[in-house]
């Protein structure tokens, strides 16, 4: 009987140990995609200042409460704007952000064929 | 002759690079601004609470500040400039502070704020935009956000204010 007590505590324990890692790894999977808006070029998980730690425990208790990565970065991004986001969404605001390498590319991919032909 | 399109085309990525690095204006607009306040419950300094209720029928301006801030020093001047020239009520939000120091800081250099609340924790912060203090936010009326400034509030940055306080009050 003892035994069995035993074993009931331990996987009790044992489950809220994964759920607690769980949440950890989640936790800096986001932070990582999160900048740090007084260090600029760094996620919030590399970064030691004093708003990059309070957003990192906010991230976490966000997931405590039940809410899943779109919705904390939704509360953030109504804050801060898409700024802090190190990869921006594609939206309206960003669209030429991202279409613009690919036109440099076919830009210049045809200025070399020209350059090529009248050669 | 033959590389003149290459030439244009890396003047033309050498002019975009220079407009986009020589912007005067590098703070980004808050997304809040022309947005109802974000939620406020915080404990006052003096007894009772700073919450939602309070920004309501006029218009006001809420500073976030700290006794550990250097540069709300140099503010703390402003602000009494600001109310001698238009008197509004200042909502201050002491961030992250310990409230022994807060209270020996106002007793020096004296309290222009109408309401102080207590952000122990940074989240009123968070909720609110802030990447640092001190920051204030110019309040309508109707608790929608019209103005933000990050920094300190100056000679320049109270004649904006005024500005945007006569827009609103119209």
């Amino acid at each position: 009987m003892k035994k069995i007590l035993i074993l009931i505590i331990l996987i009790f324990f044992s489950q809220n140990i994964f759920a607690d890692e769980n949440l950890d790894k989640k936790a800096r999977e986001i932070n990582k995609k999160i900048r740090c808006v007084v260090c600029q070029s760094q996620s919030i998980d590399d970064s030691d200042s004093i708003l990059a730690r309070d957003l990192r425990l906010l991230i976490k208790e966000k997931l405590e409460e039940g809410k899943n990565e779109k919705e904390i970065t939704d509360y953030l991004v109504e804050r801060y704007g898409e700024f802090i986001l190190l990869k921006p969404r594609f939206n309206s605001n960003t669209y030429f952000l991202w279409l613009a390498p690919i036109i440099i590319i076919i830009f210049g991919f045809f200025l070399i064929k020209g350059i090529f032909k009248k050669n | 002759m033959k590389y003149i399109g290459l030439i244009i085309a890396t003047f033309f990525i050498f002019v975009c690079l220079f407009f986009a690095l020589n912007k005067k204006e590098q703070t980004l607009k808050s997304p809040l601004l022309n947005k109802p306040i974000p939620e406020i419950n915080l404990n006052s300094l003096k007894n009772g609470k700073l919450n939602n209720i309070d920004f309501k029928n006029e218009v006001l301006l809420v500073n976030f500040f700290a006794s550990w801030c250097v540069p709300c020093i140099v503010e703390h001047d402003f602000l009494f400039e600001l109310k001698k020239q238009k008197p509004i009520k200042i909502y201050g939000i002491n961030y992250k502070d310990d409230i022994k120091n807060l209270k020996i800081w106002l007793e020096k250099l004296g309290n222009p704020y109408s309401k102080i609340g207590i952000d122990e924790t940074g989240i009123t912060g968070i909720n609110w935009g802030v990447n640092g203090i001190p920051e204030s936010f110019l309040i309508d009326q109707n608790g929608i956000i019209r103005h933000k400034i990050s920094g300190v509030i100056d000679e320049k940055q109270i004649k904006i204010l005024l500005s945007k306080i006569e827009l609103i009050e119209k």
